[in-house]
């Protein structure tokens, strides 16, 4: 009688247990990597640029010809909504410059027809989110803050992250991001003394109480 | 095949001579027997027909389950009939029932290891493999019950995007944290004991696939005394560590509802009534589910009438103290003064639910008291009966307390009524059907018993070797490991065989040309006694690199091999300590003052007024930093363990004997290896030979 | 873009085609409504692409932005809303060019701020998905066909020709100056044409139809007597009559306070009766005879009999009035309700000369001049009658329909179906495509009254404009736009609604007219100096300051013009108390066990049958019976026990000439003996997907005889049940249950007699006002800031809100809880849900009968969160989805909930609602179906949403939040204004902003001047479950008072004074 075959493990599975170890390792290896990614700039949209329909450039209505943002934006003080200029806002100064270039194609059309330009939304809060501009910009929360170097933008993107976790950082603590409400639209403000932390410290705190700011992180401020 | 009593052996009775057998047989029950019967049911070709169509019927309501938590996930959790003021009802219910059917494992695994209730080891396999699935139906419940199921992971507290971190007030958490640890503990403790038993599988195998895979899962488990050695210890640690979990399990679901401010609900009586109540049902389920597998799979020598005896009595005294909770809440209502408390119990027994609350009431305290009778408790008919009902009515007293306890609450304007629809009824059906075929599954690939266990307690594994069983069984044995080996290496001894008493020498010499190298002499015992002083006369002899192997954990051996205690004890400890520790500062820091962690981002807490409580409270902390001080020392007692004896090694020289393949089953090996300093060729084979040793046989490494 | 004709800056913006096309700027308000869904969408999709990017928004930003427009910013304009003839002044909240809420408007003399259930929840209306589109036309085959406004023009120049002989028109009343403008033009062009109107309720005491309206002041009685006038109930001057009422019981005031004492005596149950210090259940008959008694007491001699009728019971209570009312005189008032008398004309007699007699104020009856002469056909049923005739003999070739629905309305015996058909030419204008509509040649899509240009009269003759939010979302036109083509009105043609009311407008202001007065007119909402009120000063005095010269005739103290020939077709019975065919004896024990009297009342909830499709209202519950959608036979538990019925059983109920009618049973207690009360307006079978099927029609047992109730009814059961949607108890049938209501009552509401309250202003209660956890030091009252955020900002910024609800003044009305629900976003979630208890209203208003169910001495108690300062449903939350603000708001974020629903459980009130389903996706119907298969939300639904409160998905618990995002608005206007001070009630929330007698005060309570704090700390205060659970609420209640007359004080059995 034939005894059934005697099965055994070959030596190099023994390394099995090394691997299995290995394999237990990368658990954590993992998790950082997941959090990680979570926290990446590309993840969070950050630099998000999308092709608007008129190549409207900040960098240079901003940057150069130094325009306040208020100019178009214009109820941002007012409304939560930092309001898109009508086209009639833009035709103000381009009735007379350059009325007639190809970059003002749709614009032109917009104002003749009555059509509004579909702009793309490129600071894209969740539906959720209740975020009001005049209650920030009143404040003395600078334009910059949030929106990034906008007057060295040719195409506007997204240059902070806008979620919840960066949103607290400055709710739990204003003060390194107040300046003087007559310098909200400034892009280019410092403060005085600003290579020095303690000056701008106190500028903060100063601020804080004067403008009564109180940055509250009570979920109903934004969420209702 | 295993000796199937036709007839229910009475061995119930206690004779203060001699201890009643807990394992039953004819008088030569043997080791060897003990793993044929067990193994027999995976190996056999088929399994028994009442297996296939219970199969069929539990797979088939598996499917229906699936098909509702589809048809849930993709339309809304209105498709349970849940309303204001009752919230939760079927699905809640059926948690603690499962969750409540899951003690009995580990309680038997755990608490009753600690109270050295041997006759656990008949039973404590499949109850802890129930547990887990019961465990796992439980689980199911919470996930799907949630109103937007996929977001269940915020329960779980880590750094993220919204700066948020979940409420470690509430009762929910602490659950999901009670019941993932409780379920992993009861996972690694129900797998750890498996190990040996899935050896005995593997060593058993005759195809390939099934060698593999057990071998795998076994993860090279060859019964070394010095494994044993750190095994039991972990295994203690670990029903250590189980038993509170026990307990704290169904306390903290008891605190869902004891935290809670309803009537009928708000109770300071609820832990202790809780568990007691779950360890009733849990065991309730163990019988009704024994008394059919022992049926199906003839293994009446195993649970034997005294099990079921033992686990009536449990299930009494369980009941009286269900039906003492009972009586403590109602006086209480009554005592309290309270209008709310009293209307809450009077609506039980005479609102528009009271047949809920009269199921409740007489199945889980009137029914069991039959189980005062001997004649109940040893009628297998009586008993199933029984528990069925006590599980009948523990799903009832959940149900109860939270059906009736929310649809009555505080203002009448609010008061409602419920009843399921039939996607509840068809998801709890659906629940069985996933609890059934994971237990079939179960008891057709894996071991149903644990073996080794059962080996340990068996009289002649004591060591003391009374029985008839004895070397004389063993001659016919070698002759044919002898003769018929073949394609194995190293099985031949090069040398003559030892003389000794009653061993054969090797029939055939097989010399193999490229010679493989010798790594050790392996001798062969037939009883643990014989081991025993075997080995203590190698340990004399000042070997270093030797071991011992054996079915079970012999006892006395770790000494008489002089191996010294391990430190797995305090790699525990500290794990636990770091447990608590993480508990704490994850609790603390998450819910400070901002002043800690302002610039932190997504890593920094978020105080929040949570029912105008502190920030920071540490009674509300205990039951989290008690469950991951567990879960942290369960993780180590486990992982630990295993680092310590270096497996997984799915390769061991030794297992190319065939002789060897036996020391999962009933046979006991000496192995010392040539690479010891004292190892000499003669002389060391000749002081094996000088034990009471079966045979020794040459192993070669590859 | 089409709409981008120059616009008056003034204007509201009225063009929809700027919501069509795109809602400049506010596309990312809409998308707010995506929402949460998203949420879940995105976590499966970011798992499958790992990298995905957003999802593409644009914003379309006006290519010329209109002046005084900011885009993101609410604009409120004020316009009216016109029911049963009577104008109710309203402020419409709209955002970027959608009106989401109606307001009472503040200086309308009718609303003083508050809105009625009906005009708030009339915004629904206009987006009703229901709505016909354009013009539908009959083929000469039967099939209906879409057709065009011109082509009906065209049709109609054809038609309305000639003298006009054979033309009709049946109109809603309406005392609309343009609209009565254009009618008179349409009469002057075509003199042999007759119209008539017709409104299936005639208003209790509005009787416009006459050009008159009694509308007493109730503010300066101190005993109100009602007969069976159901004064705060579905009455289109119920906010006015609430908040006079509510004025007579200010228990707040300094110097005590004062009370007045209300009597009604009726034969239903309405809030009116449940507001009643007394209330006596009479059966319908013995209400002139109860008038009758007290006439006869005041000196009366005139009465052929009555006094010796009145039993017993009712003789020990009606002394008592007579009493009291002789006592205050002047200070008193009687109260009539036409509807419950036979013929009406002798309650409104008696009850006139029971005011004269008591030299009551009673006079505050208005003329208006409709301009319209006594042959114009104004009338109620009598010309109704003749009109039926008319068409039915072949008389009328082309009727005109304006508005209305007769034929689901008018009563049975008037076969208005069949008459119609034998009417050559039928047009029907409304709203609906209706049950009149489909039997018509020609349906004309009506224009809401938020998209189209009119003006309305009020009680007292205030004329308002109404002005348009917005263009008409479904071709619709308005009756005056309609007469105005038909009357080739080139003004009226050329310049659409607004040159024809602009056109009345400078007729009606003379010679004040100018750009300023109209934009005046706009802006407030009414017309300065259109008032016409006229006061009685005594019995016989004549008064008629009117200029158009109406006669007012002194023997009957009033009389209408064009009501003479209905008057004197009922003068005999004027004076005889009983109506013919009544049974005039016994009283007591009916004369057959199953003939029964049966009273027609408006539903609280559709009114008449025309809101039957909006879906706020079905799913409001009734004040009574906390039913939902759909009707009921109210009984009493004699009376269903003498027919052999039960709660929730079939009734078949059958009178003569009408069919046999089933309802189900509501077993309502304090009902009358012997009285079935059968809601009307329900039923319908064309109203839309909403209120098609549901509930049971009453108008077809209602006969002109028998407008009000009706006598002899047989009543069996059917042995059949039919669930009611009710939103309370689900009635509770067992006796532990009914007993632990009784008892738990008196805790739950506490209350006391004015009398009581003078001796002990806790009542009897004990003072548990709980220490704030907010407040570290408690006894200076200086507020203490808990901020871990701010520790040092100043106090000002610092708030405690709360609320305080008097159940003194708080009449159960439920204005509140429609208000809630259009500011919230509330979604309904129909009738089987509600079987299910799945209403999701923020705010209910809890019905409680007093003793048990017996006598039917109920009270009302608003329920919403009380935002507890140690929240139950706070700490059981594991995902930290619902905190504590460090304003004390419990705050629920919603895209934080993943829906365990713990909270719901552990909330002792049970305010917390979770949306079992997606509501707002799809329809009702379609719950059950996978959310694959569903509709997204509809772009109407959407249109309709306060984009400042997010839209909830599936599987997120939510409850009332104290209007936060008002809170949140006020706190940032106010910070934008120079940082000030938010100023107490500058924030109102929804509730409080509608509620007619001021029962609701929000504000804060770190200032201890606000009313909310003095509110608080008076004694009656109480917070609900306080005591027992500690919970802090934030929200509290102060103790209901009524003021028992000494007489009758011992048939009021409370313990009050519980121990």
């Amino acid at each position: 009688m034939d005894a059934p075959r005697l099965w055994t493990f070959p030596k190099w599975t023994n390394l099995a247990g090394v691997g299995l170890l290995l394999g237990l390792l990368t658990v954590p290896v993992y998790l950082g990597l997941l959090l990680a990614y979570g926290a990446n700039a590309t993840t969070l949209n950050v630099g998000y640029q999308p092709k608007q329909p008129v190549p409207y450039s900040h960098a240079v209505h901003v940057g150069k010809l130094g325009m306040d943002c208020r100019y178009c934006h214009t109820t941002v003080e007012q409304t939560g909504f930092a309001a898109l200029p009508s086209t009639d806002i833009c035709m103000n100064c381009h009735k007379t410059i350059l009325p007639d270039s190809a970059r003002m194609a749709l614009v032109q059309q917009s104002y003749v027809e009555g059509t509004p330009i579909p702009w793309k939304k490129v600071h894209l809060m969740a539906d959720y989110v209740y975020f009001n501009h005049s209650a920030h910009v009143n404040v003395g929360v600078g334009c910059i803050e949030c929106h990034g170097p906008v007057e060295q933008m040719e195409t506007v993107y997204m240059a902070k992250p806008l979620n919840m976790a960066w949103c607290l950082e400055c709710h739990r603590d204003p003060k390194p991001y107040l300046r003087p409400r007559d310098q909200v639209t400034n892009m280019n403000w410092t403060p005085q003394g600003a290579d020095n932390p303690r000056a701008r410290a106190d500028l903060g705190k100063k601020l804080e109480e004067n403008y009564h700011v109180r940055a509250s992180t009570d979920c109903v401020t934004c969420h209702r | 095949m295993a000796t199937v009593a036709l007839q229910e052996i009475d061995n119930t009775v206690e004779d203060p001579r001699q201890r009643a057998t807990l394992i039953l047989g004819e008088p030569g029950t043997s080791l060897h027997e003990v793993s044929e019967a067990i193994c027999g049911v995976a190996e056999a070709r088929h399994p028994p027909k009442p297996w296939y169509a219970a199969l069929g019927i539990a797979m088939l309501a598996l499917g229906l389950l699936g098909l509702m938590i589809v048809y849930l996930f993709f339309t809304g959790i209105g498709v349970w009939n849940l309303n204001r003021p009752v919230a939760w009802a079927f699905d809640i219910t059926n948690f603690v029932f499962w969750v409540g059917i899951g003690h009995a494992g580990t309680l038997i695994s755990a608490i009753l290891f600690l109270f050295r209730q041997k006759w656990r080891t008949s039973i404590n396999r499949f109850a802890e493999a129930m547990t887990i699935f019961a465990v796992m139906c439980a689980g199911l419940f919470p996930a799907i019950h949630l109103g937007r199921p996929w977001f269940f992971y915020w329960m779980i507290p880590y750094p993220n995007q919204m700066g948020m971190w979940p409420g470690f007030l509430s009762p929910l958490l602490w659950d999901m944290f009670a019941v993932g640890t409780y379920f992993t503990v009861s996972l690694l403790f129900w797998y750890m004991g498996m190990v040996p038993d899935l050896a005995t599988f593997r060593d058993r195998a005759t195809g390939r696939f099934r060698y593999y895979i057990y071998g795998v899962l076994s993860l090279g488990w060859r019964g070394s005394q010095r494994h044993w050695h750190v095994y039991e210890k972990a295994y203690l640690l670990l029903a250590a560590l189980a038993t509170p979990l026990v307990l704290s399990v169904h306390s903290v679901v008891s605190f869902d509802f004891a935290v809670a401010q309803l009537p009928g609900w708000h109770s300071i009586v609820f832990p202790p009534y809780f568990v007691a109540g779950a360890i009733f049902s849990g065991f309730a389920m163990v019988v009704t589910l024994a008394i059919p597998a022992r049926e199906m799979f003839g293994l009446k020598n195993f649970i034997t009438l005294r099990h079921l005896d033992n686990m009536a009595k449990v299930i009494l005294v369980t009941s009286l103290m269900v039906a003492y909770a009972y009586a403590t809440e109602f006086f209480m209502a009554w005592y309290s003064a309270s209008q709310w408390e009293q209307f809450h119990f009077l609506n039980r027994l005479f609102g528009p639910m009271w047949w809920a609350g009269w199921t409740m009431l007489i199945c889980n305290a009137v029914v069991p008291q039959v189980l005062w009778f001997k004649k109940a408790r040893q009628n297998v008919w009586i008993l199933f009966t029984v528990c069925i009902l006590v599980n009948v009515g523990m799903w009832f007293e959940r149900f109860v307390i939270i059906v009736i306890g929310l649809h009555r609450d505080f203002l009448p304007s609010s008061w409602g009524s419920y009843y399921p629809s039939y996607v509840e009824v068809v998801t709890f059906i659906g629940s069985f059907g996933l609890f059934l075929t994971l237990f079939l599954l179960f008891c057709r690939y894996l071991p149903i018993v644990a073996m080794a266990e059962v080996k340990g307690i068996l009289p002649h594994g004591h060591g003391s070797n009374e029985p008839g069983q004895g070397h004389d069984a063993a001659v016919p044995q070698t002759d044919e490991i002898g003769t018929s080996d073949k394609g194995a290496v190293g099985s031949v001894a090069d040398s003559a065989p030892v003389a000794s008493r009653d061993v054969d020498s090797f029939a055939v010499a097989r010399p193999t040309p490229p010679a493989p190298k010798l790594w050790g002499l392996l001798a062969e015992y037939d009883s643990s006694d014989a081991l025993l002083k075997a080995a203590e006369k190698v340990r004399d002899a000042g070997y270093k690199r030797w071991d011992c192997f054996s079915p079970f954990p012999v006892h006395g051996l770790d000494r008489a091999m002089g191996i010294r205690a391990t430190i797995l004890p305090w790699m525990v400890l500290a794990a636990g300590l770091v447990g608590a520790a993480v508990a704490v500062i994850l609790q603390w820091y998450t819910n400070s003052p901002q002043t800690v962690s302002a610039q932190a981002g997504a890593l920094s807490g978020y105080p929040m007024i949570f029912s105008g409580k502190p920030f920071w409270s540490l009674p509300a902390n205990i039951p989290i930093v008690f469950e991951l001080t567990v879960l942290f020392a369960a993780l180590m007692t486990f992982f630990g363990l295993w680092a310590l004896i270096r497996l997984p090694r799915l390769h061991f020289p030794a297992f190319a004997s065939r002789r060897f393949r036996r020391v999962t089953d009933d046979r006991f090996f000496l192995l010392v290896q040539a690479n010891d300093e004292k190892y000499h060729s003669k002389p060391t084979r000749n002081l094996l030979a000088g034990t009471n040793c079966v045979v020794v046989e040459d192993v070669f490494d590859e | 873009m089409s709409s981008m004709k120059p616009t008056d800056d003034s204007l509201p913006p009225h063009d929809a085609s700027e919501l069509g096309a795109d809602p400049a700027t506010s596309a990312a308000e809409q998308s707010r409504r995506h929402f949460l869904k998203l949420m879940g969408a995105s976590l499966g999709l970011a798992g499958m692409t790992g990298c995905i990017r957003m999802p593409e928004e644009k914003l379309m930003p006006y290519a010329r932005r209109p002046n005084n427009r900011t885009p993101g910013a609410p604009v409120s304009y004020a316009t009216a809303m016109e029911r049963g003839g009577i104008a109710q002044g309203l402020l419409v909240t709209s955002y970027d060019g959608r009106p989401i809420k109606i307001e009472g408007n503040p200086s309308h003399p009718l609303n003083r701020g508050a809105a009625d259930v009906f005009a708030q929840a009339s915004i629904l209306e206009l987006y009703d998905p229901d709505r016909s589109r354009g013009v539908i036309h009959r083929n000469p085959d039967g099939t209906r066909s879409q057709s065009s406004w011109e082509e009906f023009f065209r049709w109609a120049k054809g038609v309305f020709t000639g003298d006009g002989r054979g033309i009709a028109v049946l109109s809603e009343p309406s005392l609309s100056p343009s609209l009565v403008e254009m009618r008179k033009r349409f009469q002057k062009l075509l003199p042999k044409s007759v119209w008539f109107d017709y409104d299936p309720h005639v208003p209790e005491e509005c009787q416009t139809l006459w050009g008159w309206v009694s509308a007493p002041d109730l503010s300066r009685a101190k005993v109100v007597v009602s007969l069976g006038s159901d004064l705060f109930g579905s009455n289109p001057l119920a906010v006015k009559y609430s908040r006079e009422f509510a004025a007579g019981r200010q228990l707040s005031r300094a110097d005590g306070g004062q009370m007045n004492r209300l009597y009604v005596i009726e034969s239903t149950y309405t809030i009116t009766g449940a507001c009643a210090d007394h209330r006596l259940a009479v059966r319908p008959s013995d209400i002139g005879k109860c008038a009758a008694y007290i006439a006869a007491a005041l000196g009366e001699t005139n009465l052929t009999d009555g006094k010796s009728e009145v039993t017993a019971e009712q003789k020990r209570f009606l002394d008592v009035v007579i009493a009291d009312l002789k006592a205050n005189g002047s200070q008193s008032i009687v109260v009539g309700d036409r509807r419950q008398s036979v013929l009406f004309e002798n309650l409104d007699y008696l009850t006139d000369w029971i005011n004269k007699q008591l030299k009551s104020p009673s006079g505050n009856l208005s003329y208006h001049s409709s301009g319209l002469a006594d042959k114009d056909n104004s009338g109620h049923l009598p010309v109704l009658s003749t009109l039926a005739s008319q068409m039915a003999s072949g008389e009328v070739q082309t009727l005109l329909i304006l508005g209305g629905n007769p034929i689901y309305s008018t009563p049975a015996n008037l076969k208005f179906a069949e008459s119609l058909s034998k009417v050559k030419n039928t047009i029907h204008l409304a709203l609906h495509d209706d049950e009149t509509s489909q039997l018509c040649q020609w349906h004309l899509s009506k224009a809401h009254y938020l998209e189209s240009w009119g003006d309305a009269r009020t009680f007292d003759g205030t004329v308002s404009i109404v002005q348009p939010l917005i263009e008409p979302l479904f071709d619709g036109r308005s009756a005056i736009e309609v007469l105005a083509r038909l009357t080739d009105d080139k003004e009226g043609i050329d310049g659409g609604g607004l040159a024809v009311v602009r056109r009345t407008f400078k007729s009606l202001v003379g010679d004040k007219y100018s750009e300023w007065q109209w934009k005046k007119a706009l802006a407030e909402g009414v017309v300065e100096g259109t008032q016409q009120t006229v006061t009685f000063v005594g019995p016989n005095a004549v008064v008629a300051i009117d200029d158009s010269k109406q006669q007012v005739d002194n023997s009957r103290g009033l009389t209408a013009p064009g009501a003479s020939q209905a008057t004197s077709s009922t003068e005999e019975t004027n004076r005889g108390l009983l109506a013919p065919g009544y049974p005039q004896k016994g009283n007591g024990a009916l004369p057959n066990s199953k003939a029964f009297d049966l009273v027609f009342f408006p539903d609280a909830k559709v009114y008449d049958g025309r809101f039957a499709n909006n879906g706020w209202l079905q799913e409001f519950p009734d004040p009574i019976t906390r039913m939902t959608w759909g009707n009921a036979a109210w009984m009493n538990e004699k009376t269903a026990e003498n027919i052999g019925l039960k709660h929730n059983e079939m009734v078949s109920l059958k009178a003569q000439d009408t069919p046999e009618v089933e309802f189900p049973t509501c077993i309502v207690p304090g009902m009358a003996d012997g009285v079935i009360g059968l809601p009307l307006g329900y039923g319908r079978t064309a109203a839309g997907a909403i209120g098609n099927g549901v509930g049971q029609n009453a108008y077809l047992l209602r006969t002109s005889e028998y407008l009000g109730w009706r006598p002899g009814v047989a009543a069996r059961p059917t042995g059949k049940t039919c669930a009611l949607a009710t939103v309370q108890e689900h009635h509770v049938i067992d006796k532990v249950g009914q007993r632990a209501i009784a008892q738990r009552i008196p805790e739950l509401i506490h209350e006391g007699t004015f009398a009581e309250y003078q001796h002990d202003p806790s009542l009897g209660h004990e003072k548990s006002y709980p220490v704030s956890i907010f407040q570290e030091h408690p006894l200076d009252g200086t507020p203490v800031n808990r901020d871990p955020v701010a520790p040092n900002a100043p106090a000002h910024t610092f708030h405690r809100w709360g609320m305080a609800v008097d159940l003194t003044a708080c009449t159960g009305c439920g204005a509140c809880v429609v208000a809630c629900q259009a500011e919230n976003n509330i979604p309904i979630v129909g009738r089987e849900q509600v079987l299910l208890g799945r209403e999701m209203h923020w705010l209910r208003v809890d019905r409680y009968f007093r003793d048990g169910e017996r006598s039917g001495e109920s009270v009302h108690q608003p329920v919403f969160c009380m935002h507890c300062e140690t929240a139950p449903c706070e700490q059981v939350c594991p995902f930290s989805a619902t905190t504590h603000s460090t304003e004390g708001i419990n705050m629920m974020t919603y895209n934080r909930c993943a829906g365990t629903r713990y909270c719901s459980n552990n909330c002792p009130y049970k305010v917390r609602r979770f949306n079992y389903f997606d509501y707002n996706a799809g329809t009702l119907k379609d719950l059950y179906m996978p959310n694959l298969m569903r509709q997204p939300i509809s772009e109407l639904v959407r249109m309709q949403k306060n984009p400042d409160v997010t839209v909830r998905m599936r599987g997120v618990m939510e409850k009332c939040t104290y209007c936060i995002q008002r809170i949140e608005q006020a706190r940032i206007a106010a910070k934008r204004e120079a940082d000030r001070p938010i100023r107490d009630g500058e924030i109102q929330t929804a509730c409080q902003q509608t509620c007619p007698t001021g029962a609701i005060v929000f504000g804060d309570l770190n200032d201890p001047n606000s009313r909310v704090s003095k509110l608080h700390a008076q004694q009656r205060s109480y917070g609900l479950l306080n005591p027992e659970l500690n919970t802090k609420p934030r929200t509290r209640y102060l103790a209901k008072v009524r003021n028992p007359a000494p007489g009758l004080e011992e048939t009021n059995k409370t313990d009050k004074h519980h121990t």
